[in-house]
């Protein structure tokens, strides 16, 4: 038993980790004497520390895997920098309102950490899906283009102009704000798109080690995809509640981020060991 | 057929395998028979063409069919007929 948990000791931590602040957030909904606004801004400064675990174990597998020289490496790379920086943004947001005690200004450091999180992510998914369909021509790694490539992306644009930007009013007297508000739906759904369409091209990675831990990776960004499409949702219409349910999501995208990690980085591990045919 | 260019090409699936998923592709080509390494191309030992299906195997079990797509590209401009090949990277 305890050979097992030292030889996973990465997905056990993530796990202990997630079911240690899913404890809490259940706990905090279901005892009124705990549902303070204290302990909620208490458990939402603190639940980032999953997609910081993630990050970390992520960067981790990036080294092991001969760090951002190979497209394997700059996908997980990717990934794991925009954890760290989805976290970054959580702190930011948490020292407004703990340490200075002022609702957060908007917008603010932490937006950095959030905006920056999702063109790391367009990088990471961009890095998977060249990954899927690599070609050599003159020496150059390059794509394999399939109409999904639009199509996907014109449909996610749709969905978020038509939900975040249809009734949108800007006001151009606060330039910043309008960009950030109207480039924010936007850019998640080029990296959405982008899991998409790297999920067509998993047929050629199919019934092979990886495959697995390569879905359940696009399934995470699409998870994190939907929590941001919610979180904005509701922000747009001031519904957000903190430590809600849009926190759980975000709190269990981050642990399906990190589990997906670290199941990758033991299939490749395996793999080191594995010896064909060496003594024939 | 001159095992040269079995080496060559052995050695190019091996370097567009690691352009892929870094230092883990040459580890797993190490634990191919017939592969030796030391030196700045691969060598062959035994049959070459059996050698090039193991190597091809190896990254299959971690790949599936895009390895073998990969090692295919590797071989583009080595000019090996059909024959010259293993069954697995002929199309």
């Amino acid at each position: 038993m305890s050979c097992m948990l030292k030889k996973n000791w990465n997905l056990v931590t993530s796990s202990v980790v997630f079911i240690g602040f899913f404890l809490w957030w259940s706990l905090l909904k279901l005892l009124p004497t705990l549902s303070s606004t204290d302990n909620a801004e208490m458990f939402a400064a603190s639940y980032g520390i999953m997609a910081l675990v993630g990050g970390i174990f992520g960067l981790y597998t990036c080294k092991k895997l001969g760090g951002f020289n190979n497209l394997i490496g700059k996908f997980i790379g990717f990934l794991s920098l925009g954890l760290l920086a989805q976290e970054f943004g959580q702190l930011a947001y948490s020292y407004y309102s703990i340490i200075l005690g002022i609702e957060v200004p908007y917008p603010s450091i932490g937006d950095i950490g959030f905006y920056g999180s999702m063109f790391l992510y367009i990088l990471g998914a961009y890095y998977l899906v060249k990954f899927c369909t690599a070609r050599i021509t003159a020496n150059k790694v390059t794509m394999e283009i399939n109409p999904f490539v639009v199509v996907i992306p014109l449909a996610m644009l749709a969905v978020s102009y038509f939900v975040f930007l249809k009734d949108y009013v800007a006001d151009f007297s606060n330039l910043l704000v309008t960009l950030l508000d109207f480039s924010a739906p936007l850019i998640q759904s080029i990296y959405v798109s982008l899991a998409l369409i790297a999920y067509f091209y998993t047929k050629n990675i199919a019934n092979s080690a990886i495959h697995k831990s390569i879905l359940f990776l696009l399934f995470a960004l699409v998870f994190q995809y939907v929590s941001d499409f919610v979180f904005l949702y509701k922000a747009n219409r001031d519904l957000y509640v903190t430590a809600g349910v849009t926190d759980l999501m975000y709190l269990i995208s981050y642990f399906l981020m990190a589990f997906a990690i670290i199941k990758l980085h033991n299939v490749f591990e395996q793999s080191r060991g594995a010896k064909i045919d060496k003594d024939r | 057929m001159d095992k040269r260019i079995y080496e060559i090409a052995a050695q190019h699936i091996i370097d567009y395998q690691v352009a892929m998923v870094g230092p883990v592709a040459k580890e797993m080509a190490q634990g191919v028979g017939g592969l030796v390494f030391g030196g700045k191309c691969v060598k062959i030992e035994g049959d070459p063409i059996k050698v090039l299906e193991k190597l091809a195997a190896t990254y299959g079990t971690l790949f599936g069919e895009l390895s073998l797509m990969h090692c295919k590209n590797a071989l583009v401009g080595l000019y090996l007929e059909p024959n010259e090949l293993p069954k697995s990277l002929t199309d």
